[in-house]
């Protein structure tokens, strides 16, 4: 387990140079000109050449890639922004907590609700509550993340003055930005818990566990449940990922300094180290939740579990049988 | 069972679709807006009329100060002076003291930091300053400082400014305590124009250009000083005891909460529930503002920037331009008036000049109504058939350049002229613009506005200093355009005949088509504020002159 644990460890760094190689290069080729976004329309020849000169952007390509991949491996430094001139890693590790915060309240309210919900939509399927799950869930995922965020703005800031617009300055203040966050995903989960529910509850082992005369609430919990959490926890840690990542809409919305609204700012503004500094940290931060994901699931499935264990138990019978051989021979 | 909740969900869906409906029917306006709140209507200007002031802020109380609170959408920027586009102009205005400004009675340049200012000679432009300026880290300000605040461009990355001034600084030097004289190839507008800010050089010195965030906390001579900066988020400022140039008890305003909205729609609500006093607001908002804002105890008002968007023929990128019947084809064939208010919408003024109606250089040189046959006639005269003449431009993909491009594409094509027209964001299309290349036509308005109505400003390209398209080749314009230039700070006496001239040859020639004041929509809490103060202390988009609006005399 440690090896494969290790060996997923040291693949993470062929992957992240290889991000960092295909986004330098896309950066590179788009078209616009960062030099003459800082300056403005009414440079002189002279100024560009100074400007240029001074971001190191009169560089040959592979000049440029390698400074900047020796420059991130020896000192973790992504540069300095073109437009603020700030350090883009400590402006990442900055915004990092508040993202982090915003996206791990989200996923956590989407387990609280979605899996209760759904499991509630599988066990009472084509009834009314079962219906009524299914079409709220269809309509909260058809409609627009920004249009739930101002949606919620206008009822619940504006109209009825419960809750402050923008910022994240008090407890109360958290509340809808975490909740236009968590409500796709509740809906995507809901109904992903659902079907798998009505996979699971249609296995011989749960028939046969209802012929013992067990509870229903019993199965569900104690047996169909862990079975059906297995395929999610690929979208949970899925969504962990992205909402790491940053919400850009739910941050731009409510004025949020996260990574989201850092890195549309660097997309728009040609700021290439911002660009490349937070999609760097993106590749990053959804590398090591799929690790994690992965390392979770041979805890979490007996059948994974078993297989690294049996494999440890071969490895180890094949090694003692090589060292009788061994002695034999001597 | 099923079919109950379907069908129910059916009505639910049309009961809001009918809601919509009704609100939008009920949104549209039922008071005219003002455009300007000092001129009487000049013939031939529409939009131009004056509406007395409605609103009234509360009388202030002798004893009283107050907090004014400003949303501003988009970036909140930042204090360093050096001319990026992230700087926070609004709360500049209020830390540090301008050299030059803009008197809004007037239109003319003024100085509080100058007693006096002249040109010795052909290249030496001689600045007097006050004894007495304090900043307020409580250094006296001198010759020494008054001088690196135009040179500190040589070290804050903005070289090119120093260039735009047309300063020699190697031969710039410092007569005495307070006095300055600058070396200059010969007097220009942006001398003027750029808005240099009185700088403490030993501060300075001791922070460089290269930490933003030794900037957050910045010194300067203004009346206020910043209290707390939370950089994207908010900046406070505060009312300064000390002020050199007026008493504490001059001001009203003792505090500014400058707060960071993501965009128009966000800093509107803001207003509405009154986290914010004013902001600007977008076209889209202006109706509902003016038809329900009065519920909510606000107030709109329509501010002019200074400058006109005018439609550019470079013909030294497409020769078909040279042609004059070609441009009149043009300036017949698009209507203007239905372009301004398909870009604009709510915020829509037509321009007859390239100066806006209430600038004190105005004219109006005459009126082409939109005529298509005339047009077509035009064309044919010119010796081009329906679909010969081709045009290519790039244009930036907002929009407002947006709605040009589909209307000028569809009004061209109607008079038999095909347009293809590229959409990219600014800084793909500010290079096509700077290599002059395939820029066949375009629109341009000056984003820095001209708080004192200069027509250089508005058309600040004409003899090639700026984008490629906004040159014009006709020598006499290019004369009257040099001549008016360094006029910058003249009285209105003295440039008004150059004015009128080179108005009137624009409109002869047309050599340049101006068909929009570019204006800005602020929302404002009007027990709090009133229009006067915001159309005497408000300049271009975001630009709020917070040193002046927060005098007492303001609300009495």
């Amino acid at each position: 387990m440690i090896r494969y644990i290790l060996k997923r460890l040291l693949f993470l760094i062929p992957i992240l140079l290889g991000v960092i190689v295909i986004v330098f290069t896309i950066v590179y080729v788009a078209p616009g000109d960062p030099v003459i976004l800082i300056l403005g329309d009414d440079y002189t020849p002279e100024g560009y050449a100074a400007k240029a000169a001074e971001l190191g952007l009169d560089k040959s390509y592979i000049e440029q890639l390698a400074s900047y991949i020796w420059k991130i491996v020896t000192k973790l430094d992504f540069g300095k922004s073109y437009l603020v001139n700030t350090s883009v890693s400590n402006e990442l590790l900055t915004r990092f907590p508040t993202t982090a915060a915003l996206g791990l309240l989200a996923v956590g309210i989407m387990i609280i609700v979605s899996i209760p919900l759904g499991t509630l939509a599988a066990v009472k399927q084509n009834s009314v509550v079962d219906i009524g799950l299914t079409t709220l869930a269809m309509i909260v995922a058809a409609v627009p993340g920004f249009v739930l965020a101002l949606l919620g703005l206008l009822v619940f800031a504006v109209s009825l003055r419960w809750l402050p617009l923008i910022g994240l300055n008090s407890l109360k203040a958290w509340i809808l930005p975490v909740l236009t966050n968590a409500l796709p995903g509740i809906a995507f989960l809901t109904r992903m818990t659902r079907t798998t529910m009505l996979e699971v509850i249609r296995q011989d082992y749960v028939g046969t566990a209802r012929a013992k005369g067990l509870r229903e609430s019993v199965i569900i919990m104690k047996h169909a449940l862990g079975n059906t959490l297995i395929p999610l926890l690929t979208v949970i840690g899925g969504f962990v990922g992205t909402t790491l990542a940053g919400s850009v809409i739910v941050e731009t919305i409510f004025s949020i300094k996260g990574i989201g609204t850092y890195l549309t700012a660097g997309i728009n503004g040609r700021d290439y180290p911002v660009v490349l500094g937070g999609v760097i940290m993106t590749a990053t931060l959804v590398c090591v939740v799929n690790l994690l994901v992965d390392i979770l699931y041979s805890f979490v499935d007996p059948r994974i579990k078993a297989q690294y264990t049996a494999r440890g138990k071969k490895a180890r019978r094949i090694t003692a049988k090589k060292s009788e051989a061994k002695a034999e021979v001597a | 069972m099923k079919k109950v909740i379907s069908i129910a969900l059916i009505l639910v869906f049309l009961l809001s679709l009918g809601a919509c409906a009704k609100t939008s029917k009920d949104s549209s306006p039922s008071a005219a807006p003002d455009a300007s709140s000092s001129k009487s209507p000049s013939e031939g200007t529409p939009n131009s009329s004056t509406a007395p002031s409605e609103t009234k802020p509360d009388t202030p109380d002798a004893n009283k100060q107050i907090s004014v609170r400003i949303g501003i959408p988009g970036d909140l920027g930042d204090l360093m002076t050096s001319g990026l586009q992230a700087d926070c102009y609004s709360a500049m205005d209020a830390v540090f003291d301008v050299i030059f400004f803009c008197d809004p009675e007037t239109r003319e340049w003024t100085s509080n930091v100058l007693t006096d200012w002249y040109m010795e000679d052909e290249h030496s432009m001689v600045l007097k300053m006050r004894d007495d300026i304090y900043f307020n880290n409580g250094d006296k300000a001198t010759a020494e400082d008054l001088l690196y605040s135009y040179l500190c461009h040589l070290e804050d990355g903005n070289d090119h400014w120093i260039k735009a001034m047309k300063i020699r600084p190697d031969e710039c030097k410092i007569r005495d305590d307070y006095t300055v004289v600058i070396a200059v190839d010969e007097k220009s507008q942006d001398f003027f124009s750029r808005d240099n800010k009185l700088l403490c050089k030993k501060w300075v010195d001791e922070v460089g250009w290269d930490e933003p965030e030794a900037w957050y906390y910045p010194v300067g001579s203004g009346p206020y000083y910043v209290a707390d900066n939370k950089p994207g988020d908010s900046i406070t400022l505060k009312l300064r005891d000390d002020y050199w140039l007026a008493p504490a008890e001059d001001f009203y305003v003792n505090e500014y909460v400058i707060t960071h909205y993501a965009d128009t729609t966000t800093a509107e609500m803001a207003l509405e529930v009154g986290d914010i006093d004013f902001c600007k607001v977008s076209k889209s908002e202006y109706s509902r503002v003016v038809s329900e804002g009065a519920d909510a105890g606000l107030d709109v008002t329509k501010v002019s920037t200074g400058v006109t968007a005018n439609f550019y023929m470079p013909a030294h990128i497409n020769s078909v331009w040279e042609n004059k019947l070609v441009r009149e084809a043009v300036a017949y064939g698009v209507n203007w008036v239905e372009l301004d208010k398909i870009m604009y919408g709510e915020l829509s003024m037509p321009a007859t000049s390239v100066t806006p109606s209430d600038s004190p250089l105005y004219i109006n040189p005459g009126t082409r109504t939109y005529d298509l046959e005339k047009a077509k006639k035009l064309l044919a005269e010119a010796g081009f058939k329906p679909g010969e003449i081709s045009l290519k431009t790039s244009l930036f993909d907002t929009a407002v350049y947006k709605s040009f491009g589909e209307a000028i594409t569809h009004y061209l094509s109607q008079i038999g002229i095909k347009a293809d027209i590229s959409y990219g964001d600014t800084a793909t299309v500010l290079a096509v613009w700077n290599a002059g290349k395939e820029t066949d036509f375009a629109m341009h308005v000056n984003p820095a506005g001209s708080p004192g109505r200069n027509i250089c400003q508005s058309i600040p390209g004409v003899t090639g200093e700026n984008v490629s398209f906004t040159k014009v080749e006709n020598a006499k314009l290019q004369e009257l355009w040099s001549a008016l230039s360094p006029l910058y700070d003249a009285p209105v006496s003295d440039k008004k005949a150059i004015a009128e001239e080179l108005q009137q040859l624009i409109y002869d020639e047309i050599l340049i088509i101006p068909f929009h004041e570019d204006n800005v929509a602020i929302a404002f809490n009007a027990k709090v504020l009133s229009k006067d103060m915001m159309q005497r202390n408000v300049t271009a988009e975001t630009n709020y002159k917070l040193s002046r609006l927060g005098l007492r005399s303001n609300w009495e």
